[in-house]
């Protein structure tokens, strides 16, 4: 049983939050999107959603893009390949988790 | 973890999932068979098609800048079996249209592209959401039967329609189902969207 804490502890903080997990998901599963439709996708208000990016960009996990179309200011996001790298580690030690808790058996 | 399979199925289908973008070709090709029944002998005057034509693109921008400005916008990654499956079916269809319009086969080759078409789109996108799943494959398999049906005897079932050719029939079906799949798919996507959190 040990070893399951051992691998809960040694889940990454930054990415088991659920808001950041949701945005990495998203993310891992397109090229880009812009900040409307992450908001769109996740459900977070525009504060919340600035707040987990800044985070996510400053672990290089993912890449932030600002500039103005038609006049207005729009933001893409894109994952980095180390962001890809560190979501599909997280995922696997996630499924690793599920499948180590249904196989065990009292001694 | 439903919520974030959901999240990942969101933004990897997020432009498809935009049913209205449906609508503008789907209208077009209903609009373009109903004039196409209407001529007698080869078109001489193509000016009704190019107005129709041009009008479905301005629907068409319209949309997208709905979608644009509502929904946010989501690039996707689009994979090479993906780009090969839709260039093989562009090839398919241009064939089953050659060879239809020769009257060479009792069955409908274009039909049974487009059953194929609706087929490949519920199984390749939309196997999570059974929504769309069944009513994509509930469209092909109508579609294939109704291809199919000069085999059991049923012949000209397109005339019932005011149609003159199957080929007609199909594209006019084509449109309808295109129609009616570009509504559900967008009622879809709007009910499924989280909701917004409580500021």
């Amino acid at each position: 049983m040990s070893e399951v804490f051992s691998q809960i502890a040694n889940l990454d903080k930054l990415l088991h939050e659920p808001a950041r997990l949701s945005l990495m998901t998203a993310l891992a599963a397109c090229k880009s999107a812009d900040f409307l439709a992450l908001q769109r996708l996740t459900g977070l208000t525009s504060g919340n959603l600035s707040v987990h990016l800044s985070k996510l960009e400053e672990a290089g996990l993912v890449a932030v893009e600002k500039s103005f179309k038609e006049k207005r200011p729009n933001t893409q996001v894109s994952i980095t390949a180390e962001g890809r790298q560190v979501i599909e580690n997280h995922w696997q030690q996630l499924e690793n988790l599920r499948r180590d808790s249904q196989n065990w058996r009292p001694d | 973890m439903n919520k974030i399979k959901q999240v990942h199925f969101f933004a990897q289908n997020y432009p498809q999932l935009q049913g209205l973008r449906m609508l503008p070709p789907a209208l077009l090709l209903l609009l373009l068979t109903i004039w196409a029944n209407q001529q007698h002998g080869p078109a001489t005057d193509l000016s009704l098609p190019l107005l129709l034509s041009a009008g479905c693109l301005l629907v068409y921008i319209g949309i997208d800048q709905y979608y644009n400005r509502r929904y946010g916008k989501v690039k996707r990654i689009i994979t090479r079996p993906e780009w090969l499956i839709t260039a093989a079916g562009a090839v398919l269809a241009l064939a089953a249209f050659i060879l239809d319009t020769t009257d060479t086969f009792m069955i409908s080759l274009l039909g049974l592209v487009f059953a194929g078409a609706f087929a490949a789109t519920g199984f390749w996108y939309w196997r999570p959401a059974r929504l769309l799943f069944a009513l994509n494959i509930a469209i092909a398999i109508l579609i294939g039967v109704l291809s199919l049906l000069p085999l059991v005897g049923i012949q000209d079932w397109w005339q019932i329609l005011g149609l003159k050719h199957s080929l007609l029939a199909f594209t006019f079906l084509y449109g309808v189902f295109g129609l009616l799949a570009g509504v559900i798919a967008h009622m879809y996507f709007i009910r499924s969207l989280p909701a917004a959190e409580a500021k």
